[in-house]
């Protein structure tokens, strides 16, 4: 699977108590810690100090990790659920299509080549309106293809469709 | 939560954390020192740099696994790292523990006996970061120094792991990826400097080298690529455009401990259209020789000036001293993606030879013996007018592009992948060609065309004699680095995704094994309890995944001659993470 937006490294507090909670019920315990140390041949008394501080270092890290997970959270943006106009409002337009073919050679070439690449070929896509719109907008799970929401406005969008549509003929 | 208690909070925790790490530290893998870092050589049983030594040989001195029992490797154990997109990394081993990198800069700590996950680092990137990515999500491996791994998530952050933890220590950021702007390579620590590069040149980047101190990630030093006005080579760029010229520096360095010479490929010049930049333009398509203490430019070597067909010169060169006409050289080596072999005498940036890799090159007539400088024949130029130039050879994948190639100094081979294929290239009008932040900045179309059954040739070069001595032919292109042992076997994967080994004296296939998925990465070896293991990763990813669709996977394979002893294999905690409330106890 493709992570764009991973989970933060932390999540929460309570995930961690919840894991250490199930760690603690596997028996036996102070065997799993001091594998975990990677030290099998440890005294046991390493084993229950190992223990004490690691529960306390993981209930109180929590709150930084919490603040460093947030402040790289990728950005919430509302998706685009309507769009302005019910269909390309650039088709056939001539001066249009040769922006979209630009367009199409700055931020969609790259991948999608002439005939496909490590994108699909965009030329034979059956995607069509607002289906590629959304395809180009919010990015394609699964797949390296980004969201371009940020990027692309809905008028480009239309005009990289109008290029394509174009050249397909 | 009022900002007193958090605080307070977060310094019980760091105190809490300091006991707990003194603790457990008791028990953990050693703190890589620079020293081993220096002495990787003799340390057989790890893998420590990126080319397991400074001089980027990708040589083993081990020996168990040898020509005649080559035949007995097994799998040992595999590690499927999660996701489907391409694999690049060389695996780095230090007292046990595996480190890899998978796409966007997942870092995995292995038990290197038996595969067990030790922890696993999941960089933060944003949503649309793919959208400046030129060439897949790849990251190519990390570094390691004291207690603290090092890798470059995409964009353009230098990230420091606790060894043990795979937690955070400290991260700070190279550059703007917004402004196209990324990292893949791995990470060069030298004594105390961590030293990165920068992806980017088909997004009009200014390409540098940053070096960090390896404990606490201040920035020390920025070498920019291309010189500023008023410094040197500046002249060699008309106007602004050395603001957006390319140069990127997307692979690691090599590093040469005698004369504290550190040397760093770069990159195409952007846009493609050459024209539009006249003049050799300073630094692109280079070796640069530089001071890791200082960041200062000692000297830099032009493969390709004023390149035209996008000939990235970022592989990083192999160090090796060699007899050439009979006299001793201190030589760096490069296979290029402009489709020659080069010696240099690396001490100076002297130009000593260039060998073609590949045959019915014709971007340029040839090579001046005496300067290694180029005589481009100008009707393979592309030029800024919507004419398609064709074909070029090579096409702009190289030659040979990034992936490590191996030298064997018992024999004095180099054993290099190389591609037989052409192109064609067609730029734009210049009303077409305007740079925006962030957007692509190439002005040129380009078509990657076959020129026979066979694209991919391994070969091997007797670099003291300039002589061809193997070839092994492949239908694809070959994409993975190499390995080479003293045993007098080399290592090396295909898009077929067969990892094989062969006889580096004579090229004799002797041992082969399907990984499911095209081979982009490096083998390494290792030597553990007594045992030599070869380790790869598999995955159909970045470049090759432009040009045909063989199955993706992402796997770690490693091998050896005996089966692990069943009972071991299956030992410990393999970090199975349970979904809450799925599967509960029967009370």
């Amino acid at each position: 699977m493709i992570i764009v937006n991973p989970s933060p490294q932390v999540p929460d507090r309570s995930r961690y108590f919840n894991r250490l909670r199930n760690r603690l019920r596997v028996w036996p315990w102070n065997h799993y810690l001091l594998f975990r140390t990677r030290n099998l041949s440890a005294p046991c008394g390493i084993g229950v100090l190992s223990l004490v501080s690691l529960v306390a270092a993981l209930a109180l890290l929590s709150a930084p990790h919490w603040a460093l997970a947030q402040s790289h959270s990728p950005k919430k943006a509302s998706l685009p659920r309507e769009w302005k106009y019910q269909a390309n409002p650039f088709a056939g337009d001539e001066k249009t299509i040769h922006e979209g073919l630009n367009l199409y050679r700055r931020r969609c070439k790259i991948c999608h080549g002439n005939r496909g690449g490590r994108g699909p070929n965009l030329f034979a896509t059956q995607l069509a309106g607002h289906e590629f719109l959304r395809a180009v907008m919010e990015g394609r799970d699964g797949t390296q293809m980004p969201a371009w929401e940020d990027k692309l406005s809905e008028e480009q969008v239309w005009k990289i469709m109008a290029y394509i549509i174009a050249a397909r003929s | 939560m009022d900002q007193n208690n958090s605080r307070k909070l977060r310094r019980s925790a760091f105190m809490a954390t300091l006991i707990f790490l003194g603790m457990t530290t008791l028990a953990a893998a050693r703190p890589v020192s620079s020293d081993d870092l220096m002495n990787a050589a003799g340390n057989t049983s790890d893998w420590l740099n990126h080319g397991r030594t400074y001089d980027m040989q990708r040589f083993s001195p081990l020996t168990q696994i040898n020509p005649c029992n080559v035949n007995n490797l097994r799998p040992i154990w595999s590690f499927a790292v999660g996701n489907l997109d391409g694999l690049e990394a060389t695996p780095l081993v230090h007292d046990g523990i595996m480190y890899i990198t998978s796409a966007y800069a997942h870092v995995f700590a292995l038990d290197a006996r038996n595969g067990r996950k030790l922890w696993h680092y999941t960089p933060d990137v944003p949503k649309d970061l793919g959208t400046v990515l030129c060439c897949g999500p790849v990251n190519r491996g990390v570094a390691l120094r004291g207690n603290l791994v090092y890798v470059t998530p995409l964009d353009a952050r230098l990230v420091a792991l606790n060894k043990d933890t795979g937690q955070v220590v400290w991260e700070k950021k190279i550059d703007d990826w917004k402004a196209g702007y990324t990292t893949t390579a791995a990470p060069l620590v030298i004594r105390d400097h961590v030293i990165v590069g920068v992806a980017g040149g088909e997004y009009g980047i200014r390409g540098h080298i940053k070096s960090y101190n390896a404990k606490s990630g201040d920035l020390e030093w920025t070498t920019y690529t291309i010189p500023a006005p008023g410094e040197p080579g500046n002249d060699t760029w008309p106007g602004d455009t050395w603001k957006t010229g390319g140069a990127a520096t997307w692979n690691t360095g090599t590093y040469d401990m005698a004369s504290n010479q550190l040397y760093w490929g770069t990159g195409n010049g952007a846009p493609w259209v050459a024209e539009l930049r006249k003049g050799d333009n300073l630094w692109i398509a280079a070796l640069l020789s530089l001071n890791p203490d200082t960041g200062k430019i000692n000297w830099g070597f032009q493969y390709t000036p004023n390149d035209a067909w996008d000939y990235d010169g970022n592989m990083p060169p192999i160090l090796a001293d060699i007899t050439y006409e009979g006299k001793k050289i201190k030589a760096a080596m490069q296979s290029n993606r402009n489709g020659f072999f080069y010696v240099l005498n690396r001490e100076n940036g002297e130009f000593i030879y260039a060998e073609p890799t590949i045959e019915g090159i014709n971007w340029t007539h040839g090579i001046d013996p005496k300067t290694g400088r180029p005589d481009v024949n100008q009707a393979m130029v592309p030029k800024a007018d919507g004419k398609t130039v064709k074909p070029i050879i090579p096409g702009l994948e190289g030659g040979t592009n990034w992936f490590g190639f191996a030298y064997n100094p018992c024999l004095g081979y180099a054993i290099i992948p190389t591609n037989q294929w052409a192109m064609s290239m067609t730029g734009y009008k210049p009303e077409d060609i305007t740079y925006e932040p962030g957007q692509i900045y190439m002005g040129m179309d380009f078509q990657m065309y076959r020129q026979g059954e066979t694209i991919g040739h391994l070969k091997a070069f007797d670099v003291q004699n300039r002589k061809w001595v193997w070839d092994i032919a492949s239908p694809l292109p070959f994409f993975a680095g190499v390995l080479t042992t003293k045993s007098g076997l080399v290592f090396t994967g295909d898009q077929l995704g067969f990892i094989f080994a062969a006889d580096v004296k004579s090229g004799k296939m002797l041992w082969r094994y399907q990984t499911g998925s095209g081979i982009n990465a490096s083998p390494i070896t290792y030597a553990l309890d007594g045992k030599q293991y070869i380790a790869i990763l598999s995955g159909l990813g970045g470049d090759p995944s432009f040009y045909f669709q063989n199955p993706k996977g992402g796997t770690l394979f490693v091998f050896g001659l005996d089966s692990l002893d069943s009972g071991a294999a299956a030992a410990g905690n393999w970090e199975v993470e349970h979904i809450e409330g799925a599967l509960p106890n029967l009370d």
